[in-house]
């Protein structure tokens, strides 16, 4: 069993963990489906309603707020491959009609890509429903390291001050 | 935990790069979508797009025994230089205001009847004609009608079929499908016993007595890059045991039978 690394939250456990939290967690993956039509074809809508989802829940819980930026950084390199690959298509009818075949393969790549995240997506929600983590690779850790990273510089408190007469 | 994160990023980026390189060194779709249509579809969706036009007031077929008689002897010189082919060409006359001569996918070429008033001699629409069946050939028509309806579809247009035919009256092909066309042309006409010259002969003698930006020159907006495209045909040299052969055909009459007809 992995110890919590030092400089980090602890990670909660799903017992410690309410209902309201889990649905709001899982709800973080499911919206980018609904969300995903509604942007098509430049799929840039799901993107805006991923930051609105995480400033709303930013406050909520660190479990939350993991499963959002989680959802949001797997989302954004995604998104940007799907917007690349209708430019380019569009580029494509415009001009000669010609179908290279690293057009043909870009469109595999973001196909393969689309697929992964699909899955990975639904899995990560049916656990955060449950109220458990699931790290994707990279921006699993990414969103760990922003959630519960422990912020321990000193805090600027403000003072207020009588203006200079 | 930066370094795993760091050794992450370049994980991902090396799988996706790699799925990306392997799919366009090694294809696993054919590289041109229109040699995928077999001839015999592309002669129902030509059929389709032909009524589709036809059905327009504006466009009425002209059908003159003498003028279609004139038509089938320039047919059939021209198939008999192009040789092998799938394409069971047929030439239609169209009462239309507009300068214009254009191909339908499956070997249907239409001719307006301006534009055989304005040549000069059976040649000279042989010329055009050698023309239009290369870009048939080379299937940038098909090429053509499936971008339009690819645009279609991604527009959500309704009236896709329609769109896409009326496409083929007035949208040009791009300069690479130009330049193909003509190369392939100007060999046919050679082997034809056609001065292959008379292409630019033709369109510079249309460019200067109607000028580009008459509205009803259809034929020089959907046909770009003439300049350079007289150029080429002029420059074009054929064979040194070329020899012309005339066409027996009496144009003036024929031109005076459809200038009738269209009265």
């Amino acid at each position: 069993m992995n110890s919590e690394p030092s400089g980090y939250y602890p990670v909660p456990q799903p017992d410690e963990i309410g209902i309201r939290e889990k649905e709001d967690a899982m709800g973080a993956y499911l919206m980018m489906f609904a969300t995903l039509a509604v942007g098509l074809p430049l799929p840039i809508i799901n993107l805006v309603a991923a930051f609105i989802y995480l400033y709303l829940n930013r406050k909520t819980s660190r479990f939350v707020h993991f499963h959002a930026l989680q959802s949001l950084y797997s989302q954004i390199p995604v998104t940007l491959l799907n917007a690349g690959m209708i430019i380019w298509l569009i580029i494509i009818l415009v001009n000669d009609f010609n179908f290279t075949s690293e057009f043909k393969g870009y469109t595999i790549m973001v196909g393969v890509a689309n697929l992964i995240y699909f899955i990975f997506s639904l899995i990560a929600a049916a656990k955060a429903r449950k109220g458990l983590f699931y790290y994707f690779i990279f921006f699993g850790r990414l969103a760990y390291h922003r959630a519960y990273m422990i912020h321990s510089g000193p805090k600027e408190v403000a003072v207020n001050k009588p203006p200079t007469l | 935990m930066s370094r795993k994160i760091v050794f992450e990023a370049i994980l991902l980026l090396l799988i996706f790069a790699s799925i990306w390189g392997i799919f366009a060194l090694f294809p696993i779709f054919p590289d041109k979508t229109a040699f995928s249509v077999s001839v015999s579809a592309e002669e129902k969706l030509g059929k389709l797009m032909l009524d589709n036009i036809l059905s327009d007031p504006e466009y009425r077929q002209i059908s003159i025994l003498e003028l279609d008689s004139a038509l089938a002897v320039i047919n059939k010189r021209l198939t008999d230089a192009i040789g092998l082919t799938d394409y069971d060409y047929k030439i239609c006359i169209i009462d239309n205001a507009d300068i214009n001569a254009f191909a339908i996918p499956g070997g249907t070429l239409l001719v307006t009847a301006p534009l055989i008033a304005m040549s000069d001699s059976p040649e000279e629409l042989t010329a055009v004609l050698a023309h239009e069946m290369a870009h048939i050939e080379k299937r940038h028509v098909l090429t053509k009608v499936i971008k339009e309806f690819t645009l279609a579809l991604v527009m959500s247009d309704n009236a896709v079929l329609s769109e896409a035919s009326r496409s083929l009256l007035s949208t040009a092909f791009d300069r690479h499908q130009e330049e193909e066309a003509d190369r392939l042309s100007l060999e046919w006409l050679e082997r034809a016993g056609v001065n292959p010259r008379i292409l630019g002969t033709f369109f510079r003698r249309l460019k200067d007595e109607v000028g580009m930006y008459d509205p009803r020159f259809t034929i020089l907006s959907t046909h770009p890059h003439i300049n350079s495209r007289i150029k080429a045909a002029f420059e074009y040299d054929p064979a040194e045991n070329f020899s012309e052969i005339k066409f027996e055909i009496d144009w003036e009459r024929i031109k005076n039978i459809l200038d009738n007809y269209c009265k």
